[in-house]
């Protein structure tokens, strides 16, 4: 189908831009050019540390050094607060985050949490976020159905039920697990493109489906099966369409929840399971 | 809406309206008859009849007849129509008459000057929101690359727009190309498109008339929320065979028309076909193949005059554009290609039950199917065949009647029902090499009706008044619909050729259009109605003022309208038609799920001065108008401009009969810019990782670019001129025809579409640059047609 599409969009814009012509437009107005404080952050009470990326980003009509990558800031102050402690986190150089430890700060179910950023050049920006309360229940296997041809390659069809009474929003992790050169890696099992994230949507209380692609022979599965907030759902469902390059679609607008930036700040609250295939 | 409700309203409704004729008992008589063109037998649609003595008239139906019961007495009856010489028959009315009258066209006329005869006067009546051009004056409009296109000169009208340049989709106050109507004789045509809308599919020299209603619309329309384009064919001449040919730059066309027994039965042929392919083939050589594009269409019709009381009709559409691609070589030979057609018959059976009554039944089929194939073939049993079709097909039956009881009532009622089927994506692989041949189609079988009633009457010589009711129905897969649809048209005489004109209407339309691609590729995807995906429906209110100079032949609308839309149908963001992935995935493919629906709301001010006929002729155009939507799940439910929110729309036209042989005509357009969405910033995104240990957990950064508010920039204006002059040479049989016309006369570069381009400087910075693609500069053509 690619293929074909490529071929016929080759005559179809070759027949168009017969007659054509390029120009600079200087008749438009442009969107500011103005650098905003990037902030990045996704907390759980599941996870050991809470991880926060700080960078700058750049507007597209400036004329810019183009060797500038957009860092990660070092020398920005992050704070997080839970409305009656604050704390200050710190900066990991080889991770280029802020981190702070659960155990110094642990995140909640069902509390709401402010980030607050600034930056010493006087840039400051702010953002809020409610971690949802409850764990996503009964995670099952449904089945593993293998391509007639070749064993090592299908699909992975696993189910969990929603959370009934609420409007709930998930996404589900799927690794492989083997072990390699004395170690552990996790290969990444993907779901259908654009269905990374899903709400459950006509489907309140009912079990949802989830199915991946599998590209190897497996062994051990590992699941994360995360409940998140509408603000980590709409941030990824609009980041994974960023880079669609389907010229004739309209751009995918990134979400943002954050004030006087841009960026994320949300939660999840998520179960794991480790499933032995063999 | 209940049945018991529906018998509460309609009975007492019917019951009232037919009392009306008896209750003032005099003695009365009915004139009625055929108006035609003299010559050709043609019949004449919305013809004047008036009694100047009593006040009143009437006005020809869509097959020609008319009918008016008046006290009995010695009357002037005159019969006028726009560029024909008008008659006036003294009668005297003691019994019932039958008076066909043959109407003789001054354009055949040489240097006739109309005098201020009753000629039709938009203050006189009671529909508003209507644009009416005669198809003879469109074609004194100078058009791109000389094709002449009903669609194109309907744009040049207040309140009707086009998408982007060259297009022929039509945007009618703020609502979609998928909200139109598009009727040729009783057809509908689902898509309108040849050569991605830069040409319409109707070839102008097989119409006899087309008129667009934007608003205030009667009960007997019904199924889009934003016009009704309705267009008939010519019958084709009962008297001679005439033709007409044309050669242009794009396409070339031959229409002939006769009688099969004279002055009872007559035919109409008309044919279209582009020759780019031809021309392009120099440029679009490839290694072992060619390519190449072209589009044919062909209308065809057969009538039978049985006498007074019945008539046949059949008529048919058939047209096509194909994108192709052959290649072959020793080993293997290839072929690829893309084509979209329609095709349309109709039937249609006049039967006149008295003088008062008039009937019309058809029997209706429409199709239109969307096909992308690809084929592999390396011997007789090596072959790997890849089709993917997509369309919609329609079997409908409609019945309409049209009673005169009274001169100032006309009652309509009729019903209408439609089978649609639809294949929303259908694939079928056939490769015996693979074992495989897999045929999936999903087809949906859905139905479609509607039933109405409608009066037209007047009270007391200044208030005139349309009131209808229109029940509309839909089922599919055990899902129904019923709406009630209330319809009030009214227009009340403040003076001498003014009067103030106000309607309500309210419609729904069941199946949808999905085509995400602002610039109008065929992907055209027709769905219904079903479970999750409601009806859409509008609510429109005008208001407006028409005036009529009578001496200048001029006539002034000033209108006002506010129309709120629901359930419109928008994609879902990042998802798109082209969305179709591996056809032998086990995941199915549901347009359902790429779809979300939403809120509209348009409002705005149109003024039109027009002249249709005469030495100099022509238009001036204004609109002043709004259009936003509000979807849930696009722009975070945030309400947005419209991609084709046009604040101002200005458009004029000129036509100006030199002489008899000479014809000057130019246009000029002006449109604000389309609202458009520009990247503000790039930034480093990070996405989430799901692995709760640490050690393993790298994250994933992409380059996101972050936009601004959705449609919140503009692009630059569009404005353009167009002249054109008509060298006319009229010999014994034949009146040849050259014209030269200059579309784009100044040249403007209009951007057609913008796009960013990064550029680098050797002092180590970058800058993105916002470009623009234009497409037509000033293009010269020469056509030539000739009449016979």
């Amino acid at each position: 189908m690619k293929t074909l599409n490529i071929k016929i969009l080759a005559i179809v814009i070759l027949s168009v831009t017969l007659t054509s012509c390029e120009k600079v437009v200087t008749n438009v107005d442009l969107p500011d050019a103005e650098q905003q404080l990037v902030i990045q952050s996704f907390i759980s009470p599941q996870d050991d540390i809470t991880k926060v990326w700080v960078s700058l980003s750049t507007p597209v009509f400036s004329e810019t050094p183009y060797d500038i990558e957009e860092d990660f800031l070092d020398n920005a102050t992050v704070v997080i607060s839970d409305g009656a402690t604050s704390k200050t986190l710190v900066f990991k150089n080889s991770k280029n985050y802020y981190y702070i430890s659960s155990l110094d700060f642990p995140i909640v179910a069902g509390k709401t949490y402010t980030l607050n950023v600034s930056t010493p050049d006087g840039k400051k920006c702010d953002a809020m976020c409610t971690v949802p309360l409850s764990n996503p229940l009964s995670f099952e296997l449904v089945s593993i159905d293998t391509n007639t041809y070749d064993d090592d390659y299908g699909f992975l069809k696993t189910r969990f039920k929603d959370i009934s009474g609420e409007k709930n929003y998930y996404r589900v992790f799927a690794y492989d697990k083997r072990p390699h050169a004395g170690d552990t890696i996790y290969n990444e099992l993907y779901p259908e493109y654009g269905n990374e994230v899903f709400t459950d949507i006509n489907n309140d209380g009912n079990w949802l489906n989830q199915t991946f692609h599998f590209y190897n022979n497996i062994k051990i599965l590992v699941f994360n099966i995360l409940n998140v907030d509408k603000h980590y759902y709409s941030y990824h469902k609009s980041v994974i369409g960023n880079e669609d390059g389907n010229p004739f679609s309209e751009p995918v607008i990134v979400y943002s929840n954050v004030n006087n930036g841009l960026g994320v700040f949300c939660a999840y609250n998520s179960l794991s399971e480790e499933i032995d295939v063999k | 809406m209940s049945k018991n409700h529906f018998k509460k309203i309609i009975i007492p409704l019917l019951v009232f309206f037919l009392i009306i004729p008896f209750v003032n008992a005099q003695s009365k008589h009915t004139l009625s008859g055929y108006i035609k063109e003299k010559g050709s037998g043609e019949l004449l649609i919305g013809v004047n009849i008036y009694f100047p003595s009593l006040q009143t008239g009437t006005v020809s139906n869509n097959y020609g007849f008319y009918s008016i019961t008046i006290p009995s007495g010695i009357y002037n009856a005159v019969f006028s129509y726009i560029g024909y010489k008008p008659e006036s028959k003294k009668l005297d009315l003691n019994k019932d008459i039958e008076l066909n009258i043959a109407l003789e066209s001054s354009i055949e006329l040489e240097g006739v000057e109309i005098s201020a005869q009753k000629q039709e006067r938009i203050s006189e009546v009671v529909q508003m929101s209507v644009v009416d051009i005669p198809i003879e004056q469109i074609k004194n409009i100078p058009a791109l690359f000389g094709e002449k296109d009903v669609f194109k000169a309907l744009q040049l009208m207040p309140g009707i727009q086009n998408g982007t340049e060259g297009s022929s989709g039509i945007y009618v106050r703020g609502g979609g190309p998928d909200q139109n109507l598009i009727i040729l004789d009783d057809a509908t045509v689902y898509n309108a498109n040849h050569l991605f809308g830069f040409f319409s599919v109707f070839n102008g020299d097989a119409l006899k008339s087309i008129e667009l209603t934007k608003g205030g619309f009667p009960a007997r329309y019904g199924g889009r929320l934003s016009s009704v384009i309705e267009m008939n064919m010519k019958d084709g001449n009962k008297e001679k065979f005439t033709g007409e040919a044309g050669i242009g730059l794009i396409s070339s066309r031959l229409t002939l028309e006769g009688p099969i027994i004279k002055d009872k039965a007559s035919f109409l042929i008309s044919a279209r076909r582009t020759y780019i392919d031809v021309l392009l083939q120099p440029f679009m050589k490839l290694e072992n193949g060619k390519g190449g594009y072209y589009f044919y269409d062909l209308n065809a019709k057969v009538n039978y005059d049985f006498g007074r009381k019945n008539k046949l009709y059949l008529s048919g559409y058939f047209g096509r554009d194909k994108f192709y691609l052959k290649q072959k070589d020793d080993f293997e030979e290839m072929n690829a290609g893309l084509y979209w057609q329609n095709q349309t018959a109709t039937a249609r059976w006049n039967h006149l039950f008295n003088n008062k009554l008039f009937a019309n039944a058809s029997l209706i089929y429409s199709n239109y199917k969307l096909d992308i194939y690809s084929e592999e073939i390396e011997s007789a049993d090596d072959y790997f065949k890849l089709e993917y079709y997509s369309g919609i097909e329609d079997i409908s039956f409609k019945y309409d009647l049209q009673y005169h009881p009274h001169p100032d009532h006309i009652i309509r009622t009729g019903i209408i029902s439609t089978r649609h089927l639809f294949t929303p994506s259908a694939v079928v692989i056939d490769a015996p090499a693979l074992d495989e041949f897999e045929s999936n189609a999903k087809k949906i079988e859905s139905l479609e009706s509607g039933i109405y009633i409608e009066d037209e009457f007047k009270y007391k010589s200044k208030l005139k008044v349309n009131a209808g009711f229109r029940l509309s129905h839909f089922i599919n897969n055990k899902k129904h619909y019923f709406n009630p649809e209330p319809r009030l048209a009214a227009s009340y005489k403040l003076g001498k050729n003014l009067s103030m004109k106000a309607s309500y209407a309210m419609m729904n339309q069941y199946i949808h259009l999905l085509s995400n691609t602002g610039i109008g590729l065929p992907t055209d995807l027709w769905v219904p109605s079903t479970d999750n995906i409601k009806p859409q429906q509008s609510q429109q209110v005008a208001l407006g003022f028409a005036k009529d100079f009578i001496g200048k032949n001029l006539s002034l609308s000033l209108e006002g309208y506010y129309k709120k839309m629901d359930n419109i149908i928008g994609y879902k963001e990042g998802a798109s038609f082209l969305y179709i992935e591996d056809p032998t995935s086990s995941q199915e493919f549901s347009w359902e799920d790429n779809i979300t629906n939403g809120k509209g709301w348009s409002y705005g001010a149109e003024v039109l001065l027009q002249r249709k006929y005469g030495k100099f002729s022509g238009w001036i155009g204004y609109t002043l108008s709004w259009t936003q939507h509000q979807f849930d799940e696009i722009n975070f439910g945030k309400k947005y401009y419209a991609r084709y929110d046009r604040r101002h729309d200005i458009s004029v036209v000129a036509i100006y009969k030199i002489s008899k042989k000479f014809t000057l005509s130019g246009t000029w357009v002006y449109g604000t810019g389309s609202a458009i969405t520009l990247p503000n910033a790039t930034f480093k995104g990070v996405t989430h990782n799901g692995l709760v240990d640490d050690k393993f957990n790298n994250s994933f950064f992409q380059t996101v670019t972050d936009y601004g508010e959705k449609n919140s920039s503009r692009m630059a204006a569009y404005h353009r001129m167009d002249i054109g002059i008509q060298y006319h040479k009229k010999m014994k049989k034949v009146t040849h025809t050259f014209e030269f016309s200059v579309y784009n006369l100044y040249s403007r570069q209009n951007p057609f579409f913008y796009y960013i381009e990064d550029s680098y400087y050797s002092n180590g910075t970058a800058k993105s640059e916002l470009k623009q693609v234009s497409i037509f500069p000033i293009l010269p053509s020469l056509t030539y047609s000739l009449k016979f």
